[in-house]
């Protein structure tokens, strides 16, 4: 009996020792633990800076030339020098005499031949080749014209690879090269599986850019200095919303990197003073409830954010008459209400034009006072406290009229009646339903699309219709979602991006979302018409079995080179940065979890170092599948510290993060993910499914000790 | 014991069979060997053969389905993929240039493959592509493919690689 006393009293206090030992395991993190063994199994998170990495390529390309003697004879050819142009080249020779360098791409016929001369007289040059063909031995003729009037010519083939095979499809259907604006065709890609590409006269690729995660979903801007300006890498929000602006040339050299607080969006332009005006969100869009529903200035020498134009205290953030842009998500944390997607300067008084596609709404703003000037839209949806709006609606005169819905960016056309009381704007009319309700919505299939340009009596507060174009096409060009018309100024042609054509079995649907996500085939077509509505260019673009997006987001006509763009030299201009990070805080809603759940699963697009800053790109999902909402938190755990930051989280698991490392005490870190799913469509109710794993990755900070 | 000693027997002949067969299927191997130059150095991590490649695309949809699209690329009627998983390092600064024209595989009878023409279709079958243009500098790593005839994949394998004028080769197989 005492002995069984003994037994039993011993496995008691057994099971004690162990569950106290687990506990205090447990609180001490010991389950957790950064040991040396579980951080030696994991991988540096590499250090990548593009600014500093461009950079040293340079010394690497002169290192190379500068090894052998290169004249006009036997140049140094170098193709994507910056692995980011696939289709342009880096020329470099010496010449015993000064000379300009006149370059020529042989075409595939007389317009298609791409010349442009750098005018410099220089005895070293760096000459770009742009406009190469892709998977074809280019011939390219450069002539040195001296200042004597001798000039000298060699030829060059350069080869270049085919295509990617998930490349949209492009197919010309009318090209009038005469009538046609001079100069490449922009196209403009949305989401980050779709390129963005220059095209010539015969609907040939002619350029792109091979890195599909900048310059995507926001306009690329030819700026005054002749180089181009487009969103960065680093993402904000899915499927567009990024952290900077680059400033580049079509060599791919990065000279400036602009880091938006805010994040930026759908469209940025150039002020006359160099300034940037952008759309961005709140600060704080993560916390502020609401996004894509600031405008911002960005000084263009500090890259410091100047200016906030926040149209929660402009409009009605309230009047929510149509929900095109949200999939059906209850209780949604971030809400789109307005998708502001163009802001433009009227240069006559200094007023901002914005653009409310999910609105249907154009306002003008005055930037002093924030006071509304006139609001261009349907007169549908002015209840509650929106009907406080009324007053600045513009009212329709003359016969033929329509009203825009959900229409993309405003342009301001040339005076044409010399009245400075009025303004020709232009604009893309997605038309998307032609009503904010479902008793009166048009249904895609008889649905279109057109460009049309109002003109705007703003003393009078009228509105009256000039000009259309796409009404006639019916629903074959009827794009639901994304587009553009650009006025061209040396033809007066209109450039129109029939740009989200989403197509189920080839039939027009109105599936945004779907459409987003890949899911639903999106086409587009390009189409340059003259004032009179004669078709001198057009182009269709179609999806691969690789891909389903062939979006075209927007259009521009743009120069095949400018000078100013090219104005360095190799190894002397170090890509600058400016601006300011926006860096997670320390959660504050969760603690560090002590034990590895292994359900969430964990992968990441992107993981790397700039410096001391983290950016990482990554996506949850629980058992292998994936939710539409979830959250997830990066845990950074030494010998010594731990920190916790929420990541901003996007849809399906989606995640996106920049942690700034100074902050930390130096150590070696193992980073883990936490995180968790909701069973449903409700933000806020739903069953939570929790986890938390490695990541795979380390971080070592100053001597790792 | 006996008849313990028969099973192990034909254990082991089958094991051997399926081991000096590769399964009868496709092969993959690692291993590393390269050719250098004063200017360039040439590796292959790994190599495979295989007669088709597959892969299957995802798409997640807003509510967690997972839609998936699956993709084949098969190369010529009777020829097989081979796959070199490849590093091109330049050692040397000048301006000599690594030309895939000077790259070749070579079977036992002594024929040889130029690399495919557009093998860019690697890239969505979860390979990095080695670029298919002129190398000048800096280490340039991915895979690069062959098409070679199926009787070809099952005998000796080289790379023959063209370097500064000289010929270099090394054993894949």
């Amino acid at each position: 009996m005492k002995r069984k006393l003994w037994v039993v009293g011993s496995v008691v206090v057994g099971l004690l020792l162990v569950v106290a030992g687990g506990g205090l395991a447990l609180k001490k993190g010991l389950l957790v633990r950064a040991s040396g063994p579980r951080l030696s199994e994991l991988v540096e998170v590499p250090e990548f800076d593009i600014l500093a990495w461009q950079f040293s390529r340079e010394e690497e390309i002169l290192a190379n030339f500068q090894a052998d003697a290169h004249g006009l004879e036997n140049p140094f050819v170098l193709l994507d020098p910056y692995e980011m142009n696939p289709l342009a080249a880096l020329v470099l020779f010496d010449t015993q005499a000064p000379c300009s360098v006149e370059v020529r791409v042989e075409g595939k016929d007389a317009v298609s031949e791409i010349s442009y001369t750098l005018p410099e007289q220089a005895l070293h040059h760096e000459v770009p080749v742009l406009g190469l063909y892709p998977g074809k031995e280019n011939r390219v003729f450069l002539t040195a014209h001296f200042s004597d009037g001798a000039s000298q010519t060699t030829s060059l083939s350069i080869a270049t690879d085919p295509l990617p095979v998930d490349f949209q499809v492009y197919s010309l259907v009318e090209s009038q090269p005469e009538k046609m604006e001079p100069g490449l065709t922009l196209m403009i890609a949305c989401f980050s599986h779709s390129y963005t590409c220059l095209l010539d006269a015969n609907g040939d690729v002619r350029g792109y850019l091979s890195r599909t995660d900048m310059a995507h979903g926001t306009s690329i801007v030819l700026l005054q200095n002749g180089r181009f300006l487009s969103t960065g890498d680093e993402y904000r929000q899915i499927p567009y919303n990024m952290t900077s602006l680059w400033e580049w040339n079509w060599l791919g050299k990065v000279f400036k990197e602009y880091e938006v607080p805010n994040g930026v969006h759908h469209d940025v332009n150039e002020l006359p003073n160099g300034d940037f005006l952008a759309v961005s969100n709140h600060r704080n869009m993560f916390q502020s409830g609401t996004r894509e529903d600031v405008v911002v200035v960005v000084d263009r020498s500090t890259g410091r954010v100047e200016t906030e134009m926040d149209f929660r205290d402009i409009l009605v953030e309230t009047r929510e008459p149509y929900h095109h842009f949200h999939p059906d998500i209850l209780n949604t944390l971030n809400i789109d209400w307005m998708h502001t997607n163009g802001a433009i300067l009227d240069p006559q008084d200094g007023t901002y034009i914005v653009s409310s596609p999910t609105q249907s709404m154009v306002v003008k703003v005055d930037p002093g006072t924030s006071r509304i000037v006139w609001i261009l839209g349907p007169h549908e949806g002015y209840e509650a406290e929106s009907a406080k709006l009324e007053p600045w609606l513009l009212s329709p005169v003359g016969e033929e009229f329509e009203w825009a819905w959900c229409q993309h960016e405003p342009m301001i056309m040339p005076d044409a009646d010399g009245n400075p009381g009025t303004l020709d704007l232009l604009l893309f009319d997605n038309g998307q339903s032609r009503s904010f309700w479902k008793e009166g919505a048009v249904l895609p299939e008889h649905n279109y699309s057109r460009a049309v340009v109002f003109r705007i009596d703003e003393k009078n507060r009228t509105v009256e219709q000039l000009w259309e174009y796409g009404k006639e096409r019916g629903s074959e060009l009827y794009s639901t979602f994304l587009g553009d018309a650009d006025y061209l100024p040396c033809t007066s042609n209109r450039l129109i991006a029939f740009g989200g054509q989403l197509r189920s079995e080839g039939k027009p649907v109105d599936e945004i979302f779907s459409g987003v996500m890949g899911t639903t085939v999106t086409r587009s077509r390009v189409v340059e018409v003259t004032e009179k509505g004669e078709v001198v260019f057009e182009v269709a673009v179609q999806e691969n079995a690789f891909s389903s997006s062939a979006e075209t987001y927007q259009v521009e006509r743009i120069p095949v080179f400018s000078a100013g763009s090219f104005g360095y030299s190799l190894g002397e201009v170090r890509g600058e940065r400016v601006g300011e990070s926006k860096f997670l805080s320390p959660a504050t809603s969760i603690s560090a979890p002590l034990l590895f759940r292994n359900k969430l699963g964990v992968c990441f697009h992107d993981m790397h170092r700039e410096g001391d800053k983290l950016v990482v790109d990554g996506a949850i999902s629980y058992e292998g599948k994936t939710y539409l909402l979830g959250r997830a938190f990066l845990v950074f755990r030494s010998e010594k510290n731990v920190y916790v930051f929420e990541a901003n989280t996007s849809l399906n698991g989606r995640f996106f993060a920049s942690v700034n490392l100074s902050d930390f005490e130096p150590g070696e870190y193992m980073i883990s993910i936490a995180g968790a799913v909701r069973e449903g469509n409700d933000a806020l109710n739903g069953e939570m499914k929790k986890g938390h794993v490695l990541s795979g990755y380390r971080v070592t900070l100053g001597s790792g000790e | 014991m006996e008849r313990s000693k028969k099973w192990m027997a034909v254990f082991l002949v089958v094991f051997l069979f399926f081991v000096l067969s590769g399964c009868g299927g496709d092969n993959t191997r690692s291993g590393e060997g390269q050719v250098s130059s004063p200017f360039w150095e040439v590796q292959v991590k790994s190599w495979e053969t295989t007669s088709s490649l597959k892969s299957t695309q995802s798409s997640v949809q807003y509510n967690g389905v997972i839609q998936k699209v699956e993709h084949e690329q098969t190369p010529s009627e009777g020829m097989v993929f081979l796959l070199l998983d490849m590093v091109v390092e330049k050692k040397q600064a000048g301006a000599s240039v690594f030309s895939w024209e000077n790259v070749f595989v070579e079977d036992a009878e002594g024929h040889r493959f130029s690399r495919h023409p557009n093998d860019s279709f690697l890239a969505s079958y979860d390979r990095q592509r080695m670029k298919g243009t002129s190398l000048n500098f800096g280490k340039n790593e991915g895979y690069v493919c062959f098409e070679i005839p199926e009787e070809s994949a099952n005998g000796a394998l080289r790379l023959v690689v063209l370097l500064e004028q000289q010929e270099h080769s090394l054993e894949i197989q």
